[in-house]
């Protein structure tokens, strides 16, 4: 049975590390630098990248079984865009099902203006979190989404009740970042983050 | 001719026309919902698949008259390509053809879902989408020019 991405909170976390040290003013690197780092970043984590298809209406696609997990990107895209596309199907793979593993899963990455009118609502709303999370992603700063997208395993806790706040707090963080684009942009400011790790690291240590 | 192609053959006569009547319901099932999917159109996606099925090939399939066994691989192209395919009808066409495909209900749910996405793409992407498909299901990888 397959994950979207194997170990997709990993992948997640190295992409942006990547994107982080590529975009650091002593390194400035050249998109296509970014684009290949990136590209040979998720090889090397075991995800298959093909950048040669002849798209339309898609700029990419995931497609995840047992026999591994493959990115799809258009042909026509520049490097940029490349980045934009593996951090947003990155994303997807973080927002994954929680349930049961699946045979086979697909997740489509849209050209802006081309995705179809009668999407379901699940798909809308996976949507709108994802776009959150890919622009974590590509600041180099996964920690400007809430931490139960990266980390679903919490630190054990200085007791039962701070960790019971903590999850509690996790949770209405990851329920708000859900519901609202202002909370999206609230989260993502370093001064949030910050205050964010510390009040985790505080609750989160152990005793 | 070889003992494994006598085996091959007469495994093909044995459900030709099972999988010729399958074939050719899930293409005018797909009619009957208002979709026009010829023979001749799907002869072209085939072939854009990487697969050389005319469409008198198509017809005689369909029929059950056409001697060639219909690989595994062109039997699931020929599948992905009609828009009436669903989970159920695919599990039981290829367990037609002596292929367990290892699904729980699940996965038989995540690939309705994911045929309903697929169907709003535009041809040039499902095309794309396909080829990527037949690999994740069977394992086979479709290259260009590949017949």
């Amino acid at each position: 049975m397959a994950h979207l991405v194997p170990h997709a909170e990993t992948t997640a976390a190295n992409l942006a590390r990547v994107l982080r040290l590529h975009a650091l003013p002593s390194t400035p690197w050249e998109p296509h630098q970014r684009a290949v780092a990136a590209r040979r970043l998720l090889e090397e984590l075991g995800v298959r990248c093909d950048e040669s298809a002849a798209l339309h209406d898609l700029k990419g696609f995931l497609l995840s079984s047992p026999r591994g997990t493959e990115l799809v990107i258009s042909r026509d895209l520049n490097d940029e865009q490349r980045v934009e596309v593996y951090a947003h199907l990155i994303a997807h793979a973080l927002l994954g099902p929680d349930g049961p593993e699946l045979a086979l899963a697909a997740r489509f990455e849209y050209v802006p203006g081309r995705a179809p009118g009668e999407r379901p609502p699940h798909e809308l709303r996976e949507e709108v979190l994802a776009d959150a999370v890919a622009r974590a992603i590509l600041a180099g700063r996964l920690e400007a989404a809430p931490r139960l997208i990266y980390c679903r395993d919490l630190a054990p806790g200085r007791g039962r009740f701070s960790r019971a706040v903590l999850r509690g707090l996790h949770l209405g963080s990851l329920a708000l970042y859900r519901r609202s684009r202002s909370y999206q942009k609230l989260r993502s400011l370093p001064v949030v983050t910050a205050f964010t790790e510390r009040v985790h690291s505080f609750l989160g240590s152990a005793a | 001719m070889s003992d494994r192609d006598e085996v091959q053959v007469a495994r093909w006569s044995a459900i030709k026309s099972r999988v010729g009547t399958s074939l050719r319901e899930l293409r005018l099932n797909e009619a009957a919902a208002g979709v026009s999917h010829s023979q001749a159109r799907l002869a072209g996606e085939l072939e854009e698949l990487g697969y050389h099925v005319t469409q008198s090939m198509v017809s005689r399939y369909e029929q059950g008259l056409l001697e060639a066994p219909l690989t595994l691989e062109r039997m699931v192209g020929w599948a992905l390509c009609c828009e009436a395919l669903s989970s159920r009808a695919f599990k039981e066409l290829l367990s037609l053809a002596g292929y367990y495909l290892p699904w729980n209900k699940a996965d038989l749910l995540a690939f309705d879902d994911l045929l309903r996405s697929y169907r709003r793409l535009s041809l040039a992407d499902q095309i794309v989408v396909r080829a990527k498909l037949l690999w994740h299901i069977l394992g086979i990888r479709v290259e260009p020019g590949d017949d």
